[in-house]
């Protein structure tokens, strides 16, 4: 542990760094309270504090006893989600008037958002509002699940209240509830920024109780997402509609959402119940749709060349400035070391690789991954490919001759830019079991290309 | 297994245990800084995510200075694992009193900081974000299991 003061007039601004534990509270306690006489204001960055433990979080009590004592206040700024967490369950949240400029901001957008709608289907009428989360909504919320998926939704969090308020109360998820007068939470969705990001947000798990199907309540209720959305900071959107169903697909499409690729076989069916058509497919795949709201300039991307064209396409649907880097003049050969991150789900038998910086050991990586997640039984596998890199085309050689095949983008439009392949092990995939709307058809028959080259060069 | 160079003279590590890494020391504070360096250790190596890390951190400093401020225990164990479902677990074993933290009631959290009760805090926080937590207590001492799934979200 760290600690920086510095004293203006009658303000006290304290930075601590590092960690605020049982070794280190008695030093804080020293520090904090030890000059605090004549001050009015007293500030906590704590930007940089790595955690707090119960022993941190009484000294900040006597530090808060202390200013309102002496007729001032204390505030708390820049504490990262972990320590916004610690506080958010223990009630210090409000009570230490946590500073968060991106809260504010959504308080004063929130304000005209909430938004109130009567829907009907043939002669019944409903009156529905949707809103932002509050306390109580998270078993209402794990009804819809329970009520569309019982206990096989892939979200296993979603499954544990303390989760859900916890997420809600420090705003590191987003969740939206459509309620009726009857206060029934008749549906809900989540806003879940990418990597910790608040610029690129993912509209995630959209789903409403059987009984409110046919109200047509899911465009209103995306409507009223995407404003709250556009009154952010948020400069692009995307969402993983199933491909087991179509409705999601062309009500994000309606939005303006555009399609970009696919995500093949990430749900074990086996495992997984829901209400619509079932078809051969054992694993069940996700489409990606995107949309740009904010920043329109993306930089320099790099393609493979056999899927150059495909892929500017996709870019110039989405509306972005972008240049398409030449290979030939970055032809400064790849670099040592892959630096990627993967993540198993053991309970999908799905392996997810991030490559950020291809380099010359990729193929091997490859090989010793699928090596140690032998890809049968069920195990498949997705590579995200980072296109920002200029070994784009080599690293694409790499992971084809390891078996793997294109299947689309995942475009973020100025965070990250992903070019996504396939590796589907032992499982079948009947793409023409598909519900796919229109412009994932397009998506599925070049895949269908894709994948059935791979068979044919015996890659598979 | 465990051969750590954060682990340091004064306090012991017993390799032979069905959990991958395993630490004893006393139980008065003086080896907190060991066991740290060792929770940390061993959690590093587990590969866990960083806020899950942080997590067992923060629940191992609540569960061993508990131990030490009021168990009357002499000496404490630590072991930390890994099961194959991502379940990562602390256990935590010390020869005092025996003390199950889980009856202990839940603050008001609700109630105006000013005028809460002071304590109980700490076991509140590690309850609220753990996936699991058990007590036992048996061959005379107390056992408390603390568990947290490290899947990533998806």
């Amino acid at each position: 542990m760290n600690i920086e003061k510095k004293r203006e007039l009658e303000t006290m601004t304290v930075c601590v760094s590092g960690r605020v534990d049982s070794s280190t509270a008695a030093e804080f306690e020293q520090q904090l309270l030890g000059n605090l006489s004549g001050i009015s204001r007293l500030l906590l960055d704590l930007a940089q504090l790595e955690y707090i433990s119960s022993a941190g979080l009484r000294v900040l009590l006597k530090a808060h006893k202390t200013m309102k004592s002496q007729g001032g206040k204390m505030s708390v700024q820049g504490a990262n989600e972990e320590v916004r967490e610690v506080f958010a369950i223990t009630g210090f949240l409000e009570i230490l008037h946590v500073e968060d400029a991106a809260k504010d901001r959504e308080q004063k957008s929130q304000a005209k958002a909430d938004s109130e709608r009567e829907l009907s289907r043939g002669d019944s009428h409903i009156h529905v509002r949707f809103r932002k989360f509050q306390l109580g909504d998270e078993y209402g919320i794990m009804e819809c699940i329970r009520d569309e998926y019982s206990d096989t939704y892939f979200r296993r969090n979603l499954y544990d209240p303390y989760y859900i308020r916890t997420k809600a109360e420090n705003e590191s998820i987003t969740f939206l509830v459509a309620e009726t007068e009857q206060s029934k939470i008749a549906g809900f969705m989540m806003l879940k920024p990418f990597q910790q990001s608040r610029s690129v947000v993912e509209i995630a798990s959209q789903i409403f109780r059987k009984e409110y199907r046919g109200y047509h309540m899911a465009e209103p209720f995306f409507e009223y997402a995407m404003e709250l959305l556009r009154a952010g900071e948020c400069t692009a959107v995307y969402c993983y509609p199933v491909m087991f169903h179509d409705i999601t697909q062309r009500l994000m499409h309606r939005l303006g959402m555009q399609e970009t690729g696919l995500r093949l076989n990430l749900f074990d069916m086996t495992r997984t119940t829901h209400s619509y058509e079932r078809g051969h497919n054992h694993k069940q795949s996700e489409g990606i749709q995107v949309m740009a709201l904010g920043q329109r300039d993306i930089g320099t991307i790099y393609l493979p060349a056999e899927h150059t064209e495909f892929c500017t396409q996709i870019y110039d649907r989405l509306g972005v400035y972008y240049e398409v880097g030449s290979m030939s003049g970055a032809k400064c050969g790849m670099q040592q070391g892959t630096r990627y991150s993967s993540r198993r789900d053991e309970r999908q038998h799905c392996l997810e690789i991030e490559i950020e910086e291809p380099g010359v050991d990729l193929q091997q990586i490859m090989q010793a991954m699928l090596a140690l997640t032998p890809l049968g039984g069920g195990w498949t596998t997705n590579a995200y490919l980072n296109i920002r890199h200029p070994s784009t085309e080599e690293a694409y050689q790499a992971l084809k001759k390891a078996g793997f095949f294109f299947t689309g983008l995942k475009p973020l439009c100025g965070e990250r830019e992903y070019l996504i392949m396939h590796h589907p092990g032992e499982v079948k995939v009947f793409l023409e079991d598909y519900a796919a709307s229109e412009e994932f058809q397009k998506i599925t028959a070049y895949v269908r290309g894709c994948m059935e080259q791979a068979w044919r060069e015996k890659r598979l | 297994m465990i051969t750590s160079g954060a682990v340091q003279a004064g306090a012991q590590v017993i390799p032979e245990c069905d959990s991958r890494y395993r630490m004893t020391g006393s139980a008065d504070l003086q080896d907190y800084r060991n066991f740290e360096d060792f929770v940390e250790y061993a959690l590093t190596h587990l590969a866990l995510q960083k806020k899950n890390i942080v997590r067992m951190q923060v629940a191992f400093d609540e569960l061993y200075t508990n131990i030490c401020y009021y168990s009357g225990a002499k000496r404490v164990a630590v072991s930390i694992g890994k099961d194959p479902d991502e379940t990562v677990y602390m256990i935590l074993e010390d020869d005092g009193r025996p003390y199950n933290p889980l009856e202990k009631p839940d603050p008001d959290v609700s109630e105006p900081l000013t005028e809460r009760e002071e304590g109980g805090l700490g076991i509140y926080l590690v309850k609220r974000r753990m996936k699991d937590i058990t007590y036992a207590y048996s061959n005379g001492r107390n056992q408390l299991k603390v568990m947290i799934s490290d899947v990533e979200e998806v």
